[in-house]
């Protein structure tokens, strides 16, 4: 066993260990394990929000962008601190409209707004669907990571194993608190091993930062600008587009205890107005991956992913590159834990829909333990294409934005209940279809041609129920219990 | 929602969004060293974003106080 993956190992276990400790007490139900019971302060709520920057696509498949595509790579710089743009307005609302109602999670407040069971219940299978491969990358990006910097295979099914273990362990035990508690040490620890990395590479294979975009100008300059091809300027505007659209306004479920869990909406406001300077720390990594196009043949980092860890295996030595893959599984892990509470709370409340706070917890334990173990196989037995998993991921929950917009009034929805089920099924089935038959848009994101689809839907059934039977809205949300 | 609040969000959304439109911003060239669409991304998306909050704060995009307190 090599220095690198016993340091490696030992990291994965101080991770699991400070979610361990994240506990304060026995869980009292649903609410406190997937909210925090609404009492996270200023940093937590920070370092939660943060935490969702760095994840093993932005380590990974953001680097492996840059080295295989050049300049595009940045619409990751542009949709982050937009977000929190959006966010600044919409997530105060969000959180009132949560705290007055009850709402631990998405399902549940298009649930409770809509007055509709079905629509919270497709939501949540729709969420469950798509966040499956968003934890299925989260876990074979761990593998990834470890082997790419071990160098070998075997290592990677065993970090897995190990790490999706500990991830199951602290989660059960301490909920979303267990994440927070991870999130402190995953989001110092990444910003201190990219700079030191970033260096590492930058002196190693250029003479310095400055230096790599002046040899990239001299030896492959097209990276430089948007070109005609896969990665046009259509496909860069409407990725970002649906981006920021999906993020801005809440469309990923594993989001939201990030939001919900803190004390007050201010709280959340002031610290969507710093995210942005921390965003900038993205520039590492896909300064990195040009890097990688001076410094690497076309077949040395595979179909891309491998790039920061293939570089930085010669620039550093094996103790510290031992640090750096510490930090990557940190990626890994962490948004797995909140990606297993969003998902384990919302099939208990909202697909099988048990009644009683102690019953929905303890299925939600129980779909903890089924759900990594699904992602798991999946991650042993999957390909390794993170980019492009993370963009279906995207496309598809972005289609959920036309139902949590019409429901940001405390009133009431705008629209009646199945017109957003009607248009969230059509946006999702166009996002299908698109994505899985040979049909051809060019380089559109197909969730920007779903969302247009779904919007289209969404006002002709809301047209035809007006007009049919003038059908009233529901004007009176309800509450589901737990925290007020 | 006021339109002050509106224009606020708009621009540096708009100017991010359809920048790389501009064939100055999209061309593989180099700005104090950087790739010009990195400098164009960096300037509106957080430099121009963050000052677009702190504007926010000041004109009524903040939420009210008494939202806090979930307790």
């Amino acid at each position: 066993m090599t220095e690198t993956m016993i340091v490696a190992i030992f990291g994965m276990i101080a991770i699991g260990v400070f979610g361990f400790l994240g506990r304060r007490g026995p869980a009292s139900g649903v609410a406190e394990w997937t909210v925090a019971s609404r009492k996270f302060g200023a940093v937590t709520t920070f370092f939660l929000q943060a935490g969702e920057v760095f994840t093993t696509f932005t380590f990974l498949g953001l680097t492996g962008l840059a080295y295989a595509t050049g300049v595009p790579a940045v619409y990751a710089l542009g949709y982050i601190p937009l977000q929190y743009l959006i966010l600044y307005l919409v997530a105060p609302k969000l959180w009132t409209i949560s705290r007055d109602h009850g709402y631990v999670g998405q399902p549940d407040f298009l649930a409770g707004q809509y007055r509709s069971k079905v629509l919270g219940c497709v939501a949540a299978v729709m969420g469950f669907a798509f966040l499956l491969p968003y934890l299925q990358l989260q876990i074979t990006g761990l593998g990834l990571i470890v082997q790419l910097a071990t160098g070998q295979t075997g290592s990677a099914t065993l970090s897995m194993a190990i790490g999706t273990l500990l991830v199951v362990g602290f989660v059960m035990w301490a909920g979303i608190r267990g994440v927070a508690a991870t999130a402190y040490l995953k989001d110092i620890l990444m910003v201190v091993m990219l700079a030191i990395t970033a260096i590492a590479i930058f002196v190693h294979y250029t003479g310095g930062l400055g230096r790599v975009f002046d040899q990239v100008a001299d030896q492959a300059p097209a990276m430089l600008g948007l070109q005609p091809g896969s990665h046009d300027i259509i496909w860069f505007i409407t990725n970002l587009g649906i981006s920021v659209i999906g993020a801005g306004f809440a469309a990923f479920p594993y989001t939201w205890p990030g939001i919900l869990g803190a004390r007050s909406a201010r709280i959340i406001q002031r610290n969507f107005i710093v995210q942005p300077i921390y965003a900038l720390c993205v520039v590492v990594p896909i300064s990195i991956g040009f890097v990688g196009i001076l410094a690497l043949d076309k077949t040395a980092a595979g179909n891309g992913n491998g790039t920061l860890l293939t570089l930085a295996r010669d620039a550093m030595p094996g103790w510290l590159l031992g640090l750096l893959v510490v930090a990557g599984i940190a990626t890994a892990m962490v948004p797995s834990g909140a990606l297993l509470v969003a998902m384990s709370s919302m099939f208990a409340r909202n697909i099988v829909q048990v009644r009683g706070d102690k019953q929905q917890y303890w299925l939600g334990q129980v779909m903890v333990v089924v759900t990594a173990l699904i992602a798991l196989l999946l991650a042993i037995q999957g390909s390794n294409a993170l980019a492009n998993l993370a963009l279906l991921t995207f496309s598809g929950l972005s289609q959920l934005v036309p139902s949590i917009v019409a429901a940001l009034r405390r009133s009431g929805p705008v629209i009646h209940a199945w017109s957003a089920v009607a248009g969230l099924v059509a946006g999702v089935a166009v996002v299908a279809m698109l994505t899985f038959t040979s049909l051809s848009v060019g380089t559109w994101n197909v969730g920007v041609i779903g969302l247009g689809v779904n919007i289209v839907v969404v006002a002709i059934v809301e047209a035809v129920l007006r007009a049919s039977r003038g059908a009233p809205l529901p004007h009176q949300p309800v509450s589901t219990g737990g925290v007020a | 929602m006021k339109p002050a609040v509106v224009a606020v969000v708009v621009v540096p959304l708009v100017a991010v969004l359809f920048g790389p439109l501009i064939p100055a911003v999209r061309a593989p060239e180099l700005f104090l060293g950087f790739p010009r669409l990195l400098v164009w991304t960096v300037f509106w998306g957080i430099v121009v974003t963050t000052v677009a909050m702190l504007v926010l704060e000041r004109i009524g995009g903040a939420a009210d106080e008494d939202e806090g307190d979930g307790q």
